[in-house]
C-alpha cells in the first residue's frame, strides 16, 4: 500500500490514507504490543492514478479500545499490509490531518469528508474546520437530478441557536452500500448531520421508477446542532453515494425562528417509520449533555432599591396581562420592568400594559418583548420569572416581597410533602412541569443563565434547569403555594400546538428528556 | 351630597332596554325633583355609533346633562375597552362630571378599568351599582343559559370553560376582575331576590346587595271592571316581548298550537296577541313553526302605551326560557292590574308570586294547560286582579335607594327648567 497521510482524531481513531492495486488488502495496525484490524476500510477511485479502478484507501483503526498502559502519542506504531510494515510518526498523527486536507488529491478530501459526514472521523479543531471551509468555498455543487440518482430537498431550515434539520426525498438509480450522508457548513464550523436515509414513507415518488430505484421508503430527513449559533450563513452539503468526483450537492439552509424549526421537525418526526430513528433527528439537534448551574457566591447583598424585573410568559389572553400586573403592582417594594417573552407586541398587550401603568403606584415599564431573555444593561435589583397563568393564581406577596436574596423557587405541588427530599422534590419539578416562580437577584440569575445552553424552545426549560439546579445544591429557598385548585394558561406562542398535539413546552420536556437519555 | 352621575351602558334615546329605560326614567324623576344629576348613556357598538356619530364625534348631547357617549363595541367577557384610549376618554369625562354619587346601571361599555380608575380618582365620593342582569357572573350573554340550552345554576371555572369554549383560567380572571369591580361599590342594588341571591352564590358577600325594585310611574287606579268585562278578558291572552330566543315566544306558539289541535270548542272566543314581534320577525327566528289561528301579531308598541294595552288583556304571559331579572313588563302588567302567566324560574317565579300562574319553564305543554284552566273563569281572573299589588313608583324609589345608600338630598334648582325643556 502507498501511504499518503495518516492522522488521529480526537476521538482516537487513526485514519491511513493512500492508494493499492489491491482488492483485499490485508492491512493491520501494530501499537506497540497490540495488533490492530481496521474498523473500516472505504474505497474511491482516484483520477490521478489514470485508473477507473478504486484504488484509493482510506482505513481506520480504533485505538480508543487499546488498554491503559498504551499511550497513542508515545507508541510506536506500524502499518502492516500484509508483510510489509510502514512506521506512522507521531508528529505527522498530529500533522497530517491538515496536509490532507490543504494538498490531498480532491478525491481523498471527498473520502474524508464523507467519513466525516458519517461521524466515522471527528475533525473538530477550528483550523482544519477553516481549511475545510476554504477549499469547499469554491467547490461546485453536485447536479441534483443525474442518471444515477434523483435527490430533492423539501426543507433545510436552521434556528439561531444553530439548531438545523433537513428533509428531502434520495433516489439512486442502484442500490448502494453507502448512505447518503452531509455535512453543515456555517462561519468556520463543519459538523455531520446525522442523516436517516429511507427512514420515511415517500409513496408519492413512485413516478421515478424504474427510472430510479423506488422502495416507497426514499423520503430521508437529518438534523445536526452548531455548538455555538452560527453568525453567518450556514450551508450543507449532501454527499452523493458513489460520486467520488465531486464534493456533493451544497443546498444554502434557511433560517427560521425556532418554533418554525420544531414545526417542520415533529412534523417530519410524525412521517419517521421507525421509532427510534425519531428520536435520533431529534437528538441530533440538540447538545450531547447538559450543565449542572453553579451560583458562584450565595448571593446575600441586600436589595437596594427594590426594582424587579419581571420575565413573564403570558400565556393568558393578551387583554388579561393588565390584570396579572395589576394583581402584582400593590406588592412591588420599587419600580417593574417588564419583559414579555412574546414574539411581538399587539396592540392588545400595549394597551394592556399601558392600562396597568395608568392604574400603577410604581413606576412600571415595559424593558422588552422578545421569545429570548435579554439582560438589562441596567441591572435590576431582582430577576422574578413566571408564567402569567402561575403568578396570578399564586399569592403574590410572599414572592414579591423584599425578604432574603436567596433565590426563592415558589411552585405548586400538591403531593409535594410525600416526596419531601431535595432529589425527590427536583425529579417532581422536572418530570411533571409544576408551575413554579423563580425569584432571585438580577446578577446571580443572568451569570447561571449564561450556564445553561440555549438548546430550548422556551425559555422557561432554561430557568426550569437552573431552579432544579439551585433545589439539588439547596441554594434555594422552596416555596409551596397553597392552592387548592389551578388552572394553566392556555394562550400565547408557547402553548401553540405542533402537529403532533405537543406544545412548546412538552417538546422541551421530551428535548432535555433525550439529551439526559443519551449522556445518562 | 349633591351631584349625581346616572350612567348606563346604553341611551333608550338609541336603544329601548330594561336597564338603560330604569336608569333614564331614575334621572328624569331627580331632575324633576330639582336635583343635580347627570345622565351619560353610550352607544351599544361601532353600528349604533356609526349611524349617529360623526368621525371624530366622541358624544352627543341630548341636552345640558344628558349625554351619549360613542361606544367602541366592548367584549363582555373582558369587559374592558380593547383600547386605553377609549377607557382615558370615558374616565377623562365621567370625572369631569365631579359626581358625589355616581349610580351605574350596568358596566357593560363603560368598563372595569374606567370604574378602577374613576374609584381611585374620586375617593370620597358614593358608588352605586344597579345590577340588572348576570354578565358579571356569566359570560354567555349574562343569562346564566348554557348554550346547549340547558339553564345554569352555577359558574364555575370548568362549566363555564365547557360552555363558552375558552381555558377554565380565563374565567378565574373574569371572576377576579369582576369582584374586584363589585367591591369597588359602596352600594350594590339589585331589583330581585333572585339576582341577589344568584351574586351572593357566587362569591358576593351576604348584606352586600340591598334589593329594590326599579321604580315605575303608573297612573293610580282603574275603575273597576264588570263581571261581562272580566268574562270577555279570560278569554284574551297577549304577550309583550322581543323576538329572542331566550323570551320564549316558539314556547308560546307551540302551546297555542297545542290547545287549536286538541279540538277543543269554546263558548268564549281564546285568543293570544303578541306585541313587540311582527310575523316576519317570529319566522326568521322559528321558520319551521305554523302560527295557529288564534294567534295575531300586533308589532311594535310605544312603551307609554304598554300599560293601557294590557289592561285590555285577561293575562299577560311571560314565557321566557332564561331566568329573568325584574322584567319591566312584569311591572307593567302590576301597574295595568292585568294578572301573568309566568315561567316558574327567576325573577319571573319571584316577581308573579302570589297573583300570577306559573307553568315549567319551557315547557308548552304546561303553558297550555295553564292557559286553558282560566280560559273562560271570570272569578279566577278578578281573583288574581285583586291579589296584585302596584309596583313600586319612581318618588318611592328614590326614597328608598337614598335610604338605602345613606344619601342626603340638596335640591339644586337652576338647571331644571332648562333641562325639561331639553329633554
Amino acid at each position: 500500500m502507498n501511504i499518503d497521510f495518516y492522522f488521529m482524531d480526537k476521538a482516537g481513531i487513526v485514519a491511513v490514507a493512500g492508494w493499492t492495486t489491491e482488492l483485499r488488502p490485508t492491512l493491520r495496525l501494530h501499537v506497540d504490543g497490540d495488533v490492530l484490524i481496521p474498523l473500516a476500510v472505504t474505497r474511491h477511485v482516484r483520477r490521478d492514478l489514470r485508473s477507473s479502478e478504486p484504488m484509493g484507501l482510506i482505513a481506520l483503526f480504533d485505538l480508543s479500545g487499546l488498554d491503559g498502559h498504551t499511550d497513542p502519542e508515545q507508541a510506536t506504531i506500524h502499518l502492516a499490509d500484509g508483510a510489509e510494515f510502514s512506521e506512522l510518526h507521531n508528529h505527522r498523527l498530529r500533522e497530517d490531518g491538515g496536509r490532507l486536507v490543504e494538498i490531498g488529491v480532491d478525491e481523498v478530501f471527498f473520502a474524508l469528508l464523507r467519513l466525516m459526514a458519517q461521524r466515522r472521523l471527528v475533525l473538530s479543531d477550528a483550523r482544519i474546520g477553516r481549511e475545510i471551509q476554504a477549499r469547499l468555498r469554491l467547490a461546485p455543487s453536485a447536479a441534483r437530478e443525474t442518471e444515477s440518482h434523483g435527490l430533492a430537498v423539501d426543507s433545510c431550515q436552521m434556528a439561531a441557536t444553530g439548531q438545523g434539520a433537513v428533509i428531502g426525498w434520495f433516489m439512486p438509480a442502484q442500490a448502494s452500500a453507502e448512505p447518503l450522508c452531509a455535512l453543515a457548513v456555517a462561519d468556520e464550523s463543519i459538523v455531520p448531520v446525522e442523516m436517516l436515509a429511507d427512514s420515511m414513507a415517500r409513496a408519492d415518488l413512485s413516478g421515478y421508477a424504474p427510472r430510479y430505484r423506488f422502495t416507497g421508503h426514499d423520503g430521508y430527513c437529518g438534523g445536526w446542532r452548531f455548538s455555538d449559533p452560527p453568525k453567518g450563513a450556514a450551508r450543507l452539503l449532501l454527499m452523493i453515494p458513489g460520486d467520488d468526483f465531486r464534493p456533493g450537492v451544497w443546498v444554502p439552509v434557511e433560517t427560521v425562528p425556532a418554533a418554525d424549526l420544531a414545526r417542520q421537525v415533529t412534523r417530519a418526526t410524525l412521517g419517521i417509520e421507525d421509532v427510534a430513528d425519531r428520536s435520533r433527528l431529534r437528538r441530533a439537534m440538540l447538545p450531547p449533555i447538559l450543565p449542572v448551574p453553579r451560583l458562584a457566591a450565595p448571593g446575600e447583598t441586600a436589595h437596594q432599591r427594590g426594582d424587579t424585573l419581571l420575565i413573564l410568559d403570558h400565556d393568558l389572553a393578551d387583554s388579561d396581562l393588565r390584570d396579572v400586573l395589576r394583581h402584582v403592582e400593590p406588592h412591588l417594594p420599587g419600580r417593574l420592568s417588564l419583559q414579555l417573552l412574546r414574539a411581538r407586541l399587539s396592540p392588545v398587550l400595549q394597551s394592556a400594559v399601558d392600562g396597568a401603568a395608568r392604574e400603577a403606584t410604581v413606576g412600571l415599564h415595559l424593558h422588552g418583548v422578545s421569545l429570548s431573555m435579554t439582560q438589562p444593561e441596567v441591572m435590576p435589583d431582582r430577576v422574578i420569572f413566571a408564567r402569567s397563568s402561575t403568578l396570578f393564581q399564586f399569592d403574590p406577596g410572599p414572592i414579591f416581597a423584599p425578604r432574603s436574596a436567596r433565590p426563592r423557587v415558589t411552585l405548586l405541588d400538591p403531593i409535594g410533602t410525600v416526596l419531601a427530599t431535595p432529589d425527590a422534590q427536583a425529579e417532581r419539578f422536572v418530570r411533571d412541569l409544576l408551575p413554579f416562580v423563580l425569584s432571585m437577584p438580577a446578577a446571580p440569575f443572568f451569570a447561571l443563565l449564561d450556564q445553561v445552553p440555549d438548546c430550548f424552545l422556551t425559555e422557561e426549560a432554561r430557568l426550569r434547569l437552573l431552579a432544579e439546579a439551585l433545589i439539588l445544591q439547596g441554594a434555594a429557598e422552596l416555596d409551596r403555594a397553597d392552592i387548592h385548585c389551578f388552572f394553566e394558561g392556555r394562550t400565547g406562542p408557547h402553548c401553540e400546538s405542533f402537529p403532533d398535539g405537543r406544545d412548546w413546552h412538552a417538546f422541551d420536556a421530551q428535548s432535555r428528556q433525550l439529551i439526559e437519555e443519551a449522556s445518562a | 351630597m349633591s351631584r349625581t352621575v346616572i350612567v348606563s351602558h346604553s341611551h333608550p334615546n338609541l336603544r329601548y332596554g330594561g336597564g338603560e329605560v330604569a336608569a333614564y326614567r331614575q334621572f328624569r324623576y331627580l331632575l324633576a325633583q330639582d336635583e343635580d344629576v347627570f345622565f351619560v348613556g353610550s352607544t351599544i357598538g361601532p353600528e349604533d355609533s356609526a349611524k349617529f356619530f360623526g368621525s371624530s364625534q366622541q358624544v352627543i348631547s341630548f341636552g345640558p346633562r344628558d349625554f351619549c357617549l360613542r361606544g367602541r363595541g366592548m367584549d363582555a367577557f373582558t369587559m374592558e375597552h380593547p383600547e386605553i384610549r377609549d377607557e382615558d376618554w370615558i374616565f377623562e369625562f365621567l370625572l369631569a362630571l365631579q359626581g358625589d354619587v355616581y349610580h351605574f346601571h350596568h358596566f357593560w361599555n363603560i368598563g372595569a378599568g374606567t370604574i378602577r380608575r374613576l374609584r381611585a380618582a374620586r375617593p370620597n365620593a358614593k358608588f352605586i351599582c344597579t345590577l340588572h342582569e348576570l354578565t358579571a357572573i356569566c359570560a354567555n350573554h349574562g343569562q346564566m343559559v348554557k348554550r346547549s340550552g340547558e339553564l345554569c345554576y352555577a359558574a364555575s371555572e370548568v362549566a363555564c370553560a365547557a360552555c363558552v369554549a375558552r381555558p377554565p383560567i380565563d374565567f378565574v380572571l373574569r371572576k377576579t376582575r369582576m369582584i374586584e369591580m363589585l367591591a369597588l361599590f359602596d352600594h350594590l342594588l339589585s331589583p330581585s331576590e333572585f339576582l341577589r341571591m344568584r351574586f351572593e352564590d357566587w362569591g358576593i358577600a351576604p348584606g352586600r346587595i340591598a334589593v329594590i325594585e326599579n321604580g315605575l310611574d303608573h297612573h293610580g287606579s282603574f275603575p273597576p271592571e264588570t263581571e261581562a268585562e272580566l268574562l270577555a278578558k279570560s278569554g284574551r291572552f297577549a304577550f309583550f316581548g322581543q323576538a329572542t330566543p331566550t323570551k320564549g315566544l316558539d314556547v308560546l306558539i307551540r302551546a297555542a298550537a297545542l290547545i287549536e289541535a286538541s279540538g277543543a270548542s269554546f263558548d268564549l272566543p281564546l285568543s293570544i296577541e303578541v306585541y313587540g314581534v311582527d310575523k316576519d320577525g317570529f319566522t326568521r327566528l322559528w321558520p319551521d313553526l305554523d302560527v295557529p289561528a288564534c294567534v295575531q301579531f300586533r308589532g311594535r308598541y310605544r312603551p307609554e302605551d304598554c300599560v293601557g294595552i294590557m289592561r285590555t288583556y285577561g293575562w299577560i304571559i311571560i314565557p321566557s326560557v332564561w331566568w329573568e331579572n325584574s322584567p319591566v313588563v312584569i311591572q307593567e302588567a302590576r301597574a295595568a292590574g292585568t294578572p301573568m302567566i309566568a315561567s316558574d324560574i327567576g325573577g319571573m317565579a319571584e316577581k308573579t308570586a302570589g297573583w300570577g300562574l306559573q307553568f315549567r319553564v319551557g315547557d308548552p305543554a304546561a303553558l297550555a294547560a295553564a292557559i286553558l284552566s282560566v280560559h273562560g273563569r271570570a272569578d279566577v281572573l278578578a281573583e288574581h286582579k285583586a291579589r296584585i299589588t302596584k309596583p313600586i313608583n319612581l318618588r318611592d324609589f328614590d326614597a328608598e335607594r337614598s335610604r338605602m345608600c345613606e344619601i342626603q338630598k340638596k335640591p339644586f334648582p337652576s338647571v331644571q327648567a332648562e333641562t325639561m325643556k331639553a329633554c
